[in-house]
């Protein structure tokens, strides 16, 4: 009997967030992998229906649940804020977004196996303040991008996003056995530079003229943490 | 969102297309656009959602109040070649001539010059459209050519005007 006759489904271990999109067909469309197909390093494990949706990485005062689809609307709502945009490095072409394209970029979120986007939210009472994410994800080599938006402006200076980047951080090292978890911040986004320096990343380098903003080019720094760092800080 | 002095500008959202559509059937309104078919309910909102997956990128016109008054819209990048050409439609008869136009294209191209780094921003206007002309070259445009009979429209071939304004003529409105 081939691997192929195996009566088991294969799942990507980061395809889990996809067991809580609404849409049930399109959900079984996603996680169904027949064993041998795929050109990824497959990780089996029993599919336990709705196991997950309620699975939350929890902090002090937030916590990061996985993405889903009617996350759309707190999508749209933060990224049609100018200023939230406005440090984030031209990462978005343009500045108004509508539902119909925010939902497209969601849906491509959410099929992307080589990412990971959590929603961070409050712990008391449960509310979207934010998005984070790792992209990226190199298997081999144990490494990942990391992107961090809290959306929410009256949340900001309040250390929300601190704590967001650490519950990601443990579960970055430690669920997705990672080595080293790096990120892009515009180097005049000072608030960001600060945060991710008191999480424990250091710059390890300058993408000159990154991108265009402001009407010139502007740096942008590379930041990152190793497991080690993080294990001993 | 981009906010002037008179108006700001959002995306368009599902509940505008009525609006769309009543001011597509105007012959008032639409006299001078390049592309005017009559449009229904389900063209429009066909074309509202093609939208997603086109490097068309249209914004709605909206004062300062909430009301919308019109579309503006990129119709193309060229990005090796840094340039794009823009459409402009004031839908609300009532708020013509008040600026509107004005603000919304100098907005627009403070995003296009200084933010997606563009060198060249043009477009094609009706010779006979005297109005749009003046607002353009309001905003910096200048008349570039002539298109003689460009369009055949109400049974006329029709002249357009050539207008453009480049990176460095925005530089200098900028810094007067």
């Amino acid at each position: 009997m081939g691997a192929n006759a195996l009566p088991v489904y294969t799942f990507y271990e980061n395809a889990w967030s996809r067991d809580v999109v609404d849409d049930a067909a399109n959900r079984y469309r996603c996680m169904r992998i027949p064993l041998g197909v795929s050109p990824f390093t497959p990780c089996i494990r029993i599919y336990d229906s709705l196991s997950h949706a309620k699975a939350m990485l929890r902090g002090e005062r937030v916590g990061l649940r996985p993405l889903e689809t009617q996350d759309v609307y707190s999508l749209l709502k933060w990224f049609n804020d100018q200023r939230v945009l406005e440090d984030l490095g031209a990462e978005h072409t343009f500045f108004c977004v509508s539902l119909e394209e925010e939902k497209v970029m969601v849906e491509r979120m959410l099929r992307d196996v080589h990412a990971q986007w959590f929603i961070i939210v409050k712990l008391e009472g449960g509310e979207p303040i934010g998005i984070i994410g790792l992209i990226n994800m190199d298997e081999r080599n144990a490494s990942a991008e990391m992107r961090v938006v809290i959306g929410e402006i009256k949340e900001w200076g309040k250390g929300m996003g601190v704590e967001a980047v650490h519950l990601l951080l443990g579960y970055g090292f430690d669920s997705r056995g990672l080595h080293r978890i790096w990120l892009r911040v515009a180097d005049y986004n000072e608030r960001a530079i600060r945060l991710y320096r008191k999480c424990g990343f250091v710059e390890e380098g300058r993408s000159r003229h990154d991108h265009f903003h402001k009407g010139r080019w502007q740096d942008a720094y590379r930041m990152s943490i190793l497991d080690s760092e993080w294990r001993s800080g | 969102m981009l906010e002037g002095k008179l108006v700001r500008m959002r995306a368009p959202q599902r509940a505008d297309i009525p609006l769309f559509v009543k001011w597509f059937n105007d012959p008032e309104t639409t006299r001078f656009l390049l592309r005017a078919p009559p449009m229904g309910m389900e063209e429009e909102e066909a074309w509202y959602e093609s939208l997603v997956n086109k490097d068309t990128k249209v914004f709605c016109i909206e004062t300062l109040d909430g009301r919308l008054v019109g579309n503006l819209g990129i119709i193309h990048i060229d990005w090796a070649n840094r340039n794009a050409d823009i459409g402009i439609i004031i839908g609300e008869k009532e708020c013509w001539s008040k600026g509107y136009g004005t603000e919304a294209i100098t907005l627009l191209l403070g995003y296009m010059f200084d933010e997606l780094n563009l060198d060249r921003i043009w477009l094609y206007c009706d010779m006979e459209n005297l109005r749009a002309q003046r607002c353009y070259e309001k905003s910096g445009f200048r008349l570039e050519g002539i298109f003689r009979h460009h369009r055949l429209q109400g049974g006329k071939f029709r002249d357009d005007a050539a207008m453009s304004i480049l990176r460095q003529e925005w530089l200098d409105r900028k810094a007067r």
